[in-house]
């Protein structure tokens, strides 16, 4: 698949690569707003992971009904190969695109 | 602090986003609003950006309906049967439905077919024509809001092209006709100014109708002559096929300048006379408004006014407004009864339709309970599976929709035999299925409006299922609900159905008890052809031997007992100003001229007195006979026989004295459902009227075997009798369909003449 990733699904990706096994809605949100410092909303959040999930590049399943939830189960997502592998391919694409690149400021890559 | 979030928004939350999305987007809302120590606005906020989002069609609603509709159509493809019996019953309702919407579009919104059509604008006085030839002639000149104003008068009139003769409706217009509306030609030229020169060789425009019917299509029919009002016109043009006057609901076969009219001749040649009484048909100039259009000729109609004080025409002021649809508000009114009557059947018979498929989709939604029962254990929400129902519904309603439009051209020619059949031709073609966007949009609103109708209660009882008992057996369990709201569908189409049976036995009744209306004249095996032979062809005594000519060749057909001639016949009559005491002002008095053997011909019983006889002549003294109620009103508790009345409006005649000789029982004259009016008879060789007469055959058997001779032996008497009308007298009681606006509606036409006439 040779589909490249907008800003924000790469951001979700990598914050489910970073959490590992605890990946759920409330951590990945948490782990966007800390290391991005912007506000993320619920629904923007699981649009985009919905997305990832049908484009086939996280797994997501049910579990973990906790009390502090209201009984409600948890939904977990997980990074597929296909995912990964649009990730590197984003980051090369924009590594590329930065080779050389000399902006205001005087920062270059 | 609060320990819980907003119940209200929580539960809107899990209501709206359905299945395990809403409970897993509630969970981790909970978890935050505990870990950030609450925050109801937060709250707040957030379920509604989840739910903003949620629905937004970029997110879900687009990939979904696509997903939708692809298994929608898979499912379709697996059950054929069921689908394609459930698109030919939504055909049927909705193709109707558009069709009678296309009538109701032609009556109040169709545009003429020109270029900017919304910049054309009709100039009346309340539907009628608003000026006299002369003062068109005053006015156009003056009016800056228009790019120019035209004029047209349709007539009925008779064409010759080689040795056919037939009737047609001609619009007489104003050189400047074509150039104003913006139609072009499909061959030749419109009109030019030097058209309507004195001198010039009179050009007609003929309509893509006639140049298919009689000249085959012929590219060089230009140039070619027809004879109008026994005057040669050459064929300069053709008019698109689309093209059908400014005249609705009346379609046009030619277009001639008006002053080469010879109908208007007279009237023209006549410095003193204004001339003929015009439509206006103007062209906004660029941006001009109607209403700015309105106020200038509101400022013309007060000159008008002011110039001719007596005029009572112009009293009426004059109203502009953007050409649409039908616009005689008389025409309107006629055909208003007829449409929405047509409307309340189709409606029905859409809803029927409608109750049928979603029969059809519940008998189908028992059958796949498994499978939404499996679908739902995967996970798919109640509002999924509602979605699904939609997707499929929507493809059966367009589905029927499309083949809807396409038996559109059938049921539009179906409507027009539905249609009374004493309708003229020329308006029966002016009534048409146009396929335009208000059509396509309100079929496609009919076919949505369908598609939630029948598919929101099936789709809600599959939705519905209980899954385990589903999943275990083979759709045993809700059984009883499902069957209950079959029973109620089965109710509501029972209901709908007797509303339409109700209907119709009513108006088979109608119609059964108006045939069986005595119209105080026999009509059985009795057959007529009504015939013109117009003064400009044919002298006082020329029409007057023609005529007995014709009665005593009819009267020697085979099978024909008796033959009479009829200026009236139901439906068609005039008048006369009768005063029973001389210098005293006359009323109005409908009259019918006749043979003098016409009331034993048509079985109508004189009750005193006596019938016209050979004696009665044109110099011997002139005799009327009347009617019942005329004997009654003008002379009350007197006898009528041997009073003397004067017949005449005044002006260039003086009142001609008459007696009255006769009482004969009253008879229907305008419609069936009329209640008696005062009505007189002349004998024919006693009064001046020559031209126009029905010719009655009295037949010994089966009238329609009289049919076909007689007119061969109206044809037999040249191209200049005009031959207008064959019908049997008994298929009149097709005229009472004027009472469903109580007024007359009978032109004196039947379908008898459409199908045995040539």
């Amino acid at each position: 698949m040779s589909e490249y990733l907008g800003e924000f699904e790469q951001i979700v990706l990598l914050a489910i690569v970073r959490l590992e096994e605890g990946a759920y809605g409330v951590p990945i949100r948490h782990e966007i707003e800390k290391r991005t410092d912007r506000r993320v909303s619920i629904g923007a959040l699981y649009s985009t992971l919905d997305r990832l999930e049908g484009k086939g590049f996280v797994h997501s399943w049910f579990a973990d009904a906790t009390p502090q939830r209201g009984g409600r189960s948890k939904r977990y997502f997980r990074l597929l190969p296909e995912g990964a592998e649009a990730l590197a391919r984003s980051k090369a694409m924009l590594d590329r695109m930065w080779q050389g690149v000399k902006v205001k400021g005087g920062f270059h890559a | 602090m609060p320990d819980h979030p907003p119940r209200v928004a929580e539960w809107l939350l899990r209501w709206l986003l359905t299945g395990r999305d809403g409970d897993v987007i509630a969970g981790d809302l909970r978890e935050t609003y505990a870990v950030r120590g609450g925050g109801r606005l937060w709250y707040w906020i957030q379920v509604t950006t989840c739910v903003r989002i949620w629905f937004s069609p970029y997110r879900r609603a687009i990939p979904d309906l696509r997903q939708d509709l692809h298994y929608a159509l898979r499912v379709i493809r697996r059950n054929p049967g069921y689908a394609i019996a459930a698109i030919l019953c939504l055909a049927l309702g909705i193709g109707v439905n558009s069709t009678v919407f296309s009538l109701l579009d032609g009556m109040y919104f169709r545009m003429l077919p020109v270029p900017r059509a919304g910049h054309i604008v009709a100039i009346d006085r309340d539907g009628s024509m608003p000026v006299f030839w002369r003062d068109y002639l005053g006015l156009r000149g003056d009016l800056h809001a228009f790019t120019g104003v035209t004029t047209a008068v349709a007539r009925g009139t008779f064409m010759d092209v080689e040795r056919f003769n037939f009737e047609i409706t001609a619009e007489a217009v104003s050189a400047n006709y074509a150039d104003i509306l913006g139609v072009k030609p499909v061959v030749g030229r419109w009109f030019m100014p030097t058209d309507e020169s004195p001198g010039a060789e009179p050009p007609v425009v003929i309509s893509s109708g006639i140049w298919k019917t009689y000249f085959h299509r012929d590219p060089s029919v230009a140039g070619k002559y027809v004879r109008i009002e026994n005057q040669w016109y050459r064929i300069v043009g053709v008019a698109p096929a689309n093209f059908r006057g400014v005249s609705p609901p009346v379609e046009i076969d030619a277009w001639l300048p008006l002053v080469t009219f010879p109908i208007f001749r007279p009237q023209l040649a006549d410095p003193r006379d204004p001339g003929p009484t015009v439509n206006l048909i103007g062209r906004l100039a660029a941006h001009e408004t109607v209403a700015h259009a309105g106020a200038e000729m509101a400022v013309a109609d007060t000159r008008l006014r002011q110039a001719y004080p007596n005029v009572k025409r112009y009293i009426t002021p004059m109203t502009t407004h953007v050409f649409r649809g039908i616009t005689s508000p008389e025409s309107r009114r006629t055909m208003r009864a007829i449409a929405m009557l047509l409307l309340a059947v189709v409606v029905i018979v859409l809803l029927i339709a409608c109750v049928n498929v979603a029969n059809l989709l519940l008998s189908r939604a028992a059958v796949r309970q498994r499978e939404m029962a499996l679908r739902r254990s995967l996970g798919a929400s109640h509002g999924r599976l509602i979605r699904q129902g939609l997707a499929e519904s929507l493809i059966l309603a367009v589905g029927g929709a499309v083949l809807g439009i396409l038996f559109g051209g059938w049921t539009d020619r179906v409507l027009s035999s539905w249609l009374p059949a004493s309708i003229p031709q020329s308006v029966l073609r002016g009534i048409y299925l146009e396929m335009n966007w208000r059509v396509a949009a309100f079929t496609a609103g009919v076919a949505l409006i369908c598609a939630v109708l029948f598919s929101l209660v099936p789709a809600l009882e599959g939705s519905s299922v209980d899954l385990l008992a589903a999943l275990k057996t083979d759709a045993r369990s809700g059984r009883a609900g499902r069957s209950r709201q079959r029973d109620s569908y089965v109710v509501v189409q029972v209901a709908l159905s007797l509303v339409l049976l109700i209907a119709a036995g009513l108006l088979l009744r109608a119609l059964q008890r108006t045939s069986k209306i005595n119209p105080g004249f026999a009509t059985d095996r009795r057959v007529y052809i009504r015939l013109f032979a117009p003064e400009r062809d044919f002298t006082f005594d020329a029409s007057t031997r023609l005529f007995t000519r014709l009665l005593g060749e009819a009267r020697s057909l085979p099978g024909v007992r008796d033959a009479t001639l009829s200026f009236a016949v139901l439906g068609f009559t005039d008048g006369e100003c009768v005063s029973t005491v001389r210098n005293v002002a006359p009323s109005h008095v409908n009259l019918n001229v006749v043979e003098p053997n016409y009331f034993q011909v048509m079985d109508l019983p004189l009750i005193r007195g006596r019938d016209f006889s050979s004696y009665d002549q044109p110099h011997s003294p002139r005799v009327i006979i009347v009617n019942e109620t005329m004997a009654r009103q003008r002379w009350p508790g007197e006898e009528a026989l041997g009073k003397t009345v004067w017949l005449g409006c005044g002006g260039k005649f003086p009142p001609v004295r008459a007696e009255v000789v006769g009482v004969v029982r009253d008879s229907k004259v305008g419609a069936l459902d009329e209640v008696p009016h005062p009505f007189f008879y002349e004998s024919r060789y006693q009064e001046g009227w020559t031209q126009f007469f029905a010719l009655i055959l009295h037949t010994r058997g089966d009238p329609h075997a009289v049919a076909r001779p007689l007119i061969q032996l109206a044809r037999a008497a040249g191209p200049d009798l005009r031959v207008y009308d064959c019908a049997l007298s008994a298929s009149w009681w097709l005229c009472p369909f004027g009472a469903f606006d109580g007024r007359r509606l009978c032109w004196g036409r039947s379908a008898y003449w459409q199908s045995h006439c040539p």
